[in-house]
Formats: C-alpha cells, sequence, structure tokens
C-alpha cells in the first residue's frame, strides 16, 4: 500500500543529495548530471546501505520501490522525448567522411570488443536462463553507446558546441545513440520473445508498421504545433498536453508491441519539428521538472539496485578492471583511431574519442531495462554502472589535459574568424 | 568498409564460438517452498510465501527468506546443486520450470527437506 509519507520523504532526500553532490562536483569541473548520477549510488547499498543499513532499510524498505520506480519511469519517458527532440538529423549532414567513419567504427569497435568479453563473462556472471547471443549483443550494445545529453551538456560547459570537434563529437554521438537504440530494440525482442508466449514475427512486424506510421503519417500532422507555436509565440497548455499524450501513446504502442515504452518516446521527439526556436520552447517545457525532479529519482533507483564491492569478493573488482578497460578500448581507441585515420590531427582525434566515451545516464537506462528484462545479472549490473560513472567521469579532466581549455578556444575563435 | 566488416565478421565469429559456452543453471527470482509437513521446526513459523528469494550472478546467489527480518545469505551454484551453510538441493528443470529440492538446517531444528517451485523465470530487480 502506498506510504504517501515515506515516497515524499523519499523524493525530499534523493532530491536534496541529488543537488548537493551535484554542486561538489561543479566545483571539482565535472557536469552537474555526475554528481546527481554519484549521489544515486551513495543513498543505495554501496555506501548508506553499507554505513547505516538500519537508516537505509528505513528510507527506502523495498516495498516502497515499486512506486519510487513509477515515479522514475515517467521521467524516463518525457527524458527520452526531450533527447529525440534535442536531435536534428540535419546535423549529421556535412560532416563529410570524419564523421561517417567516426560514427561508425566507434559502435563496431566497442561492440566487437564487448561480445569479445561476453565469452568470458558469460559463464562467470550469467546463466542459462539467458542466451549467450542475448548476452553478448546486450554487453555489445552497452559497451557502444554515448551519452548524447552529457556530452552536449560538457560542450556547452566548456564552450565547445561551435568547435570543429564539438560539431563533430554530437553528429557521431546523435549516429551512435540511434543505432545503439535500435540494437537495443532488437535485443529487447530477441530476449522478450524467447520468455513470451507472442510470435516475434508479430513483434517485428508491428514495430516496422509503427514506424512507417510515426515517420509518413504522425511526422507529417506534426507541424501543426509549429504552425499554432508561431501565430502565438507559444503553446496553449491544451497542445501542450496533446504533445505530452502523443508521447505517451508513442511510448504504450513500443511497450504493448514487446520493445519498451523508451523507444516510442525517443521516436516522437525524434520526428517533431527541429526548428531552433520550436524546440527551444518544447525543450524548456518539458525539461525542467523532468531533470531536476524525476531524473535524480531515476538516479537514485539505479543506485538503490546497484551494490558496487558489496558481495562477490576480489573477483568483482577483477571483473570491474576488465570491463572498464575494455569500454575505454573500444570507444575511446577506435573512435580516436578512426578519427586519425579520416584525417584529424592526434590531438582532436584523442579529444574526439575521449568526448564518445563519455558514457552518462544513457547507459545507465540502458543497463536498467537490461537488469529488468534478466539480461545482465545484479552484478554485471553493478559493474556496469561502475564503468558509467568511471567513463563519465573521466572525460573531463582527460579532455583538459589533451586538448587545455586555451586551445580549444582558439580554435573556436579561429573557426568564427574564418566563417566572418 | 575495412574498420566496419572485419570487426562485425569478428562479431558473427564470437556469438558463434558463444554458442557453445555453458552458463550455471539459472535460480533467481520468487520461489514457493513447500516443507516437509511432517517437520516440527519453529523457525519455519514466520516463513511466508513466495519464502525464498534468489539474486543469481553466475554461479554466485544471494537467498533471502521472506521470514519478516529478510534474512539473508549466500549460496553457490556448483553444476546442478546448491550449496550453502544451512542449505543443500539439488536443481531441476528446464529454466522455465525450475524445481529446487534438498533440505534446510536451520538452527536448533533436525534438517527439513523441501521442495520449491520458482514463481517466475525473470529477474526482476536488484534493489
Amino acid at each position: 500500500m502506498l506510504n504517501l509519507f515515506q515516497l515524499v520523504l523519499q523524493i525530499a532526500v534523493i532530491l536534496v543529495a541529488a543537488r548537493v553532490v551535484g554542486f561538489l562536483f561543479q566545483k571539482i569541473n565535472q557536469p552537474q548530471v555526475m554528481g546527481e548520477m554519484v549521489a544515486g549510488i551513495l543513498l543505495g547499498p554501496s555506501l548508506l546501505g553499507w554505513l547505516a543499513p538500519g537508516v537505509s532499510a528505513a528510507l527506502f524498505p523495498p516495498a516502497s520501490l515499486a512506486y519510487l520506480n513509477a515515479l522514475s519511469q515517467v521521467g524516463l519517458v518525457v527524458f527520452m522525448f526531450v533527447v529525440g527532440l534535442a536531435l536534428n538529423p540535419t546535423e549529421l549532414h556535412g560532416y563529410g567522411h570524419a564523421a561517417v567513419l567516426t560514427s561508425h567504427v566507434s559502435i563496431v569497435a566497442p561492440f566487437c570488443l564487448g561480445g569479445l568479453t561476453a565469452l568470458y563473462l558469460y559463464p562467470r556472471l550469467s546463466d542459462d536462463g539467458v542466451t549467450f547471443t542475448g548476452f553478448a549483443l546486450f554487453m555489445g550494445a552497452a559497451m557502444s553507446i554515448t551519452a548524447f545529453p552529457v556530452l552536449a551538456r560538457i560542450l556547452t560547459e566548456r564552450g565547445l558546441v561551435r568547435s570543429r570537434m564539438g560539431t563533430l563529437a554530437i553528429a557521431c554521438a546523435a549516429v551512435d545513440d540511434v543505432t545503439g537504440w535500435c540494437i537495443l530494440a532488437y535485443i529487447v525482442v530477441l530476449v522478450r520473445v524467447t520468455h513470451a508466449s507472442r510470435s516475434a514475427w508479430v513483434t517485428i512486424a508491428g514495430s516496422i508498421v509503427y514506424v512507417l506510421v510515426m515517420l509518413f503519417v504522425v511526422r507529417r500532422l506534426l507541424p501543426a504545433f509549429e504552425r499554432a507555436f508561431r501565430r502565438r509565440g507559444e503553446l496553449t497548455d491544451n497542445l501542450v498536453a496533446v504533445i505530452v499524450v502523443l508521447v505517451l501513446v508513442s511510448a504504450l504502442a513500443t511497450e504493448w508491441l514487446g520493445i519498451h515504452l523508451l523507444f516510442g518516446a525517443f521516436l516522437m521527439g525524434a520526428i517533431m519539428p527541429k526548428t531552433p526556436d520550436f524546440v527551444s520552447y518544447l525543450l524548456h517545457k518539458f525539461e525542467s521538472v523532468t531533470v531536476v525532479l524525476l531524473l535524480p529519482l531515476f538516479f537514485a533507483f539505479t543506485g538503490l539496485r546497484t551494490r558496487i564491492g558489496v558481495g562477490g569478493g576480489s573477483a568483482i573488482w577483477l571483473y570491474s578492471a576488465l570491463v572498464i578497460a575494455v569500454a575505454i578500448t573500444g570507444k575511446l581507441g577506435g573512435s580516436m583511431f578512426a578519427a586519425r585515420l579520416a584525417g584529424m590531427p592526434w590531438r582532436e582525434a584523442a579529444s574526439l574519442g575521449i568526448l564518445m566515451n563519455t558514457r552518462g545516464l544513457m547507459e545507465l537506462v540502458i543497463l536498467n531495462i537490461g537488469l529488468d528484462i534478466g539480461v545482465i545479472s545484479p552484478a554485471m549490473f553493478s559493474i556496469m554502472v561502475l564503468m558509467a560513472l568511471v567513463t563519465t567521469f573521466m572525460t573531463t579532466p582527460l579532455l583538459e589535459w589533451v586538448y587545455p581549455a586555451r586551445l580549444l578556444k582558439a580554435q573556436v575563435v579561429g573557426a568564427e574568424k574564418n566563417v566572418a | 568498409m575495412l574498420l566496419v566488416g572485419v570487426p562485425v565478421l569478428c562479431l558473427f565469429g564470437i556469438l558463434e564460438m558463444g554458442k557453445g559456452i555453458a552458463a550455471p543453471l539459472s535460480i533467481g527470482g520468487e520461489w514457493t517452498v513447500q516443507f516437509d509437513p511432517a517437520a516440527n521446526c519453529a523457525s519455519l513459523a514466520p516463513l511466508r510465501q513466495p519464502a525464498l528469494s534468489i539474486s543469481q550472478s553466475g554461479p554466485g546467489v544471494l537467498i533471502t527468506l521472506n521470514d519478516g527480518r529478510s534474512t539473508t545469505f549466500p549460496a553457490t551454484i556448483t553444476g546442478a546443486t546448491l550449496t550453502a551453510a544451512s542449505l543443500t538441493a539439488s536443481i531441476a528443470g528446464k529454466p522455465g520450470e525450475r524445481v529446487l529440492q534438498g533440505r534446510f538446517d536451520f538452527d536448533g531444528c533436525a534438517p527439513v527437506a523441501f521442495r520449491a517451485i520458482r514463481q517466475a523465470p525473470a529477474k526482476k530487480s536488484g534493489a
């Protein structure tokens, strides 16, 4: 039964922890979201549950987590819509060979290495309820993801959005995200179909019809919102509510089809009109409550499922080190190598690799899906969460070391002069 | 083309190679337990169904008793046998229809025979 007092108390504690740790992380030049992710972990069994098990059990009893999860899932649906909304396919044009090569290699290299690691980890951290194919493909997808939103935030905070490397990183991350989500949708179908009575063909055919309807019917109707926005300079509350309902219906369609409700929300955002002021208006409408209130709940829920260093002995740390090394080698190394081959100087190629290695909260979203559908075990989940934290944390200091801010600013100024 | 094609071919090779790898038997999830009706043990009284909740990561598992205190203890899977300090059981059946059969050693009681049936095959939460 819902204990409203407990739920509100949980939300308050989570928000305070998220803001405080986020603030502290900003002080050490980390993005706020990195601190919020860490705050979630600190509230879970990895720290609070370890230091003060009584307080942890009183504040987050297992029976209460379903409500926290429900709220965080609603937040994720809106967040995925925002991610799709911010994605602009026209940005992918015009970056030529470097963008195409880097984005493809930055998916394929970590994917392949993730599959190779699965050969070692499958008998150690999985079970026969999951096929090796499902486990290996999930490992590959989880290794190859780039956190488009966190990357965009890091670039904005460092004033790099307009630099050549910044725009290239955004374009590659966008390609990675779309590809990663497509692969993940396939894995979810693969895993769910083996456990469900529904035929795989129903899911596959239904998904194709759904995507076609979204691209060729719904997409053509959406400019009506933009026209209404142009007429009044804003959208009425009723129109905003219609957009929310469309997001929810799209999410429900993909959930019903057996993929995942987040795919529907993401696609709805991706097909929205992309004129900058309209996108900016919608982002402003949807982003605040999602980023400030609902995402920290998702981080806390993730943290409550994460048991870094709890149980498993020294082997878990060995597996963690292996996963982190493979993730960095595949993503950072693969992107850097491809960018260099495409003709970028070493310093820029390395910086692009560092940026592409940022996994952030998109990784957490994928990992939660993996744990929910049972394709990864709780220990594997914790290891991958640790990997996501390490690869996100290392981005800013490594970038500063490889490509100091003064050099980057000089490049931006140079690029602006060339444009002028 | 080479940079993408070769890794993709490698991936197919890895997936083919992995099909021959055996993973530990899956026992994660909630379990309904039937104890020997002849057993006379006070420790059984507070147990409510599903009496066992198992969180599995490879051969290592954490078993939580639904006894009101959420007593948790680690166990290990070796082949088709589940072993913990206070429990030994054999694992039988396909992944979707798994059954545990063995005995519990509760403090102050003679070993109690049990048979457990899994409620849901998928692991839903690590929390």
